[in-house]
């Protein structure tokens, strides 16, 4: 909160923005590297991470910064989806898929970047409807409040025959999300994640998160910061809906629910889930063990020798994993630090001194 | 007139599930505000373990069942919950996701993720006609054996020291515990209890629907979720009635609605509870000191 100019300690503008600068960096090399040498298959596992990626980081955007775990954000990513799917579905399509549909609705025909965008921002108005009742809870509150919220869209989503194809799954969303596509809007994600985490709002909430109270006591409106960081979580939330949708060219009920909610979590948990830096790494970290438990569980041949594959095992040990970090290191791998690139300036000539990074495990960027 | 009294039987047997439900989350909610999302996975455990046992005579597998799950219950309280004693409530759940995750997919991996019938005893299938009126034997059995839990519930509340312990540590944990209340029996009893009442929950679904699933426990875990929002969070009498106004309301929204709104029933019971939490967040039967004080 403090005004900048009156800090010890200046700092240049290649200090605020190179934490965010490696995470692009990093990202970008990672998918570079796969679209050069991975095969299909790892390349579409590269293409999932990169939507989980934006999904993390959209849970990030509020839970992360306000410290309050919503249970229900895929949610948000499960109304954009079809919200998306609905702009961009070609209106031939829908007549037939979809005949219920307003003709309004039914005529539209978005090109598939303008219906992220526009699916993004009736997901933002969605959120501002239904998310000022919800930050104001406290306890356990707002986590059963997500939870009924997740329901209640997975319920209307399911009924909603007309808009939503209902039960049955939602065919012909034209593919088009492309490992540069999911490249893009990562990076865009993780731009407005750190600049809103870096703004003023995102600092009061940062504050807010560490002592409530406290915050309270110097004047920060502790829900309304919070509202505004879910209103912008869950516009980057649909964002990565509508990828998924664009990705698989199918809906259902169940693509954007429980299970990827869970895995979202975990993600976030495991890397952890108070900085930038640390929800990046653990979609990747995740990642990276979910599909070296794919190749173990589909089973292998070892010469004559088959091992059948075993449904389960990959959640069993997820599960495990979370449990292990929430015991053992509940501030995630990084322990909610972003990254240090201190030792990069050094190289640039520009370090101040030998000062000490603050250890507190919430640094302030 | 019969048909009112027949939604009437129907809405009280649902309503007992879900207080049975409500109850079993609701305990351990009281002692270690743990919104225990692996409840789910304790009632399909239950039946898995029925599914097992079923060659036995049914008085030993539902006995057998019982104490399995009160085992299990009490595995992961010792396993997981202990450590994280204290946490905060997101926390809390989140690592009853992952025990959730962790059960369900066992199962999986064990018996795969399919529907297994299930053999119950046959006096289960009967529909007795009462002056016209006729009762399923599920019915009849989900409200004795619930009416049986509650006053046995009842009981160890009100008559035994450590019925007595629980409810000083639903109350004031810490302040309990300061006077000598043993802490990790209190909730080592609150998680056999609350798995005893899972498994029950289980040989009621499974006699109605006959099979068992791993995905069974959701639906369940999240409608007792509901009630003990709408009952009062950390109050066992307001988790029971919770149950039952769940119950009843769905009931009768099942028969007021017109077809095409009656899909959004679940839909309207969670935004019950939204409204619950927001307007009267300590639920309709407050527990004592739910806010905090700075």
């Amino acid at each position: 909160m403090a005004d900048r100019s009156e800090g010890p300690e200046k700092t240049s503008t290649w200090d605020r923005i190179s934490p965010l600068i490696t995470l692009i960096v990093f990202v970008c090399i990672v998918a570079l590297l796969a679209n050069a040498f991975a095969s299909p298959s790892l390349k579409r596992v590269v293409l999932t991470t990169l939507l989980n990626m934006i999904l993390v980081v959209g849970f990030y955007v509020f839970s992360g910064n306000s410290g309050i775990i919503s249970f229900g954000h895929i949610g948000f990513a499960a109304v954009g989806a079809y919200a998306v799917a609905i702009l961009s579905v070609p209106p031939t399509m829908k007549l037939v898929i979809l005949p219920g549909l307003p003709s309004a609705i039914s005529n539209l025909a978005f090109d598939s970047n303008l219906a992220m965008v526009c699916g993004a921002g009736v997901v933002a108005v969605f959120a501002a409807l239904v998310g000022y009742p919800i930050v104001r809870l406290k306890g356990v509150g707002p986590a059963i409040a997500t939870l009924a919220l997740l329901q209640v869209i997975h319920v209307v989503i399911a009924n909603w025959r007309s808009v939503t194809g209902g039960d049955s799954t939602l065919v012909g969303v034209p593919i088009d999300t492309t490992l540069w596509v999911a490249l893009f809007w990562v990076v865009a994600a993780l731009i407005v994640a750190y600049a809103y985490q870096t703004s003023r709002s995102g600092r009061r909430l940062r504050a807010s998160r560490e002592d409530a109270d406290a915050a309270r006591s110097v004047g920060i409106h502790v829900p309304w910061e919070r509202y505004k960081a879910l209103i912008l979580s869950a516009a980057i939330m649909a964002v990565g809906g509508g990828l998924y949708g664009h990705y698989l060219g199918s809906l259902s009920p169940r693509t954007l629910y429980l299970t990827l909610g869970f895995l979202g979590i975990l993600m976030a948990v495991v890397g952890g889930i108070n900085s930038l830096a640390g929800v990046v790494t653990g979609v990747a970290v995740v990642s990276a063990i979910i599909e070296g438990l794919r190749r173990f569980a589909d089973g292998f041949s070892v010469g004559s020798f088959e091992l059948k594959g075993m449904p389960g095992l990959q959640e069993v040990v997820l599960a495990i994993l979370l449990l292990i970090i929430l015991i053992r290191m509940p501030a995630g791998l990084t322990g909610g630090r972003e990254v240090n690139t201190r030792f990069l300036s050094r190289l640039r000539g520009r370090a101040k001194g030998d000062r000490e990074t603050p250890v507190e495990g919430t640094s302030d960027v | 007139m019969l048909t009112v009294l027949q939604y009437c039987t129907d809405a009280v047997a649902l309503g007992c599930l879900f207080a049975l439900g409500a109850i079993g989350v609701g305990i351990v909610f009281g002692v270690m505000r743990l919104a225990n999302f692996a409840h789910g996975e304790f009632i399909m455990l239950g039946a898995y373990a029925l599914l097992i046992l079923s060659g036995l005579p049914w008085v030993l597998t539902w006995t057998l069942a019982l104490c399995f799950v009160g085992l299990i219950a009490l595995l992961t309280e010792r396993v997981a919950f202990r450590w994280l004693r204290g946490a905060d409530s997101s926390t809390l759940l989140m690592s009853s996701f992952a025990v959730s995750i962790f059960l369900q997919n066992s199962v999986i991996i064990a018996f795969g993720s399919r529907a297994r019938a299930v053999k119950m005893p046959t006096f289960v299938n009967g529909s007795p006609v009462f002056f016209g009126l006729r009762i399923p034997v599920v019915s009849l059995l989900t409200i004795s054996l619930t009416v049986i839990s509650l006053v046995a519930l009842v009981i160890f509340f009100k008559r035994t020291s450590l019925g007595l312990q629980m409810r000083a540590s639903a109350e004031d944990f810490r302040m309990a515990r300061l006077l000598g209340t043993p802490a990790n029996r209190v909730v080592a009893a609150a998680f056999a209890i609350s798995g005893g009442l899972a498994c029950i929950v289980s040989i009621l679904l499974t006699a109605r629907s006959g099979t068992v699933v791993p995905a069974m426990g959701l639906t369940p875990v999240l409608f007792a979720f509901v009630a003990v929002t709408i009952g009062g969070l950390g109050n066992l009498v307001g988790s029971a009635v919770g149950g039952f106004l769940v119950g009843f309301i769905t009931m009768g929204m099942q028969a007021v609605l017109p077809s095409g709104l009656s899909s959004y029933r679940d839909a309207l019971a969670f935004l019950a509870v939204i409204a619950i939490l927001v307007f009267r967040p300590q639920g309709l039967l407050p527990s004592i000191a739910v806010e905090e004080r700075v």
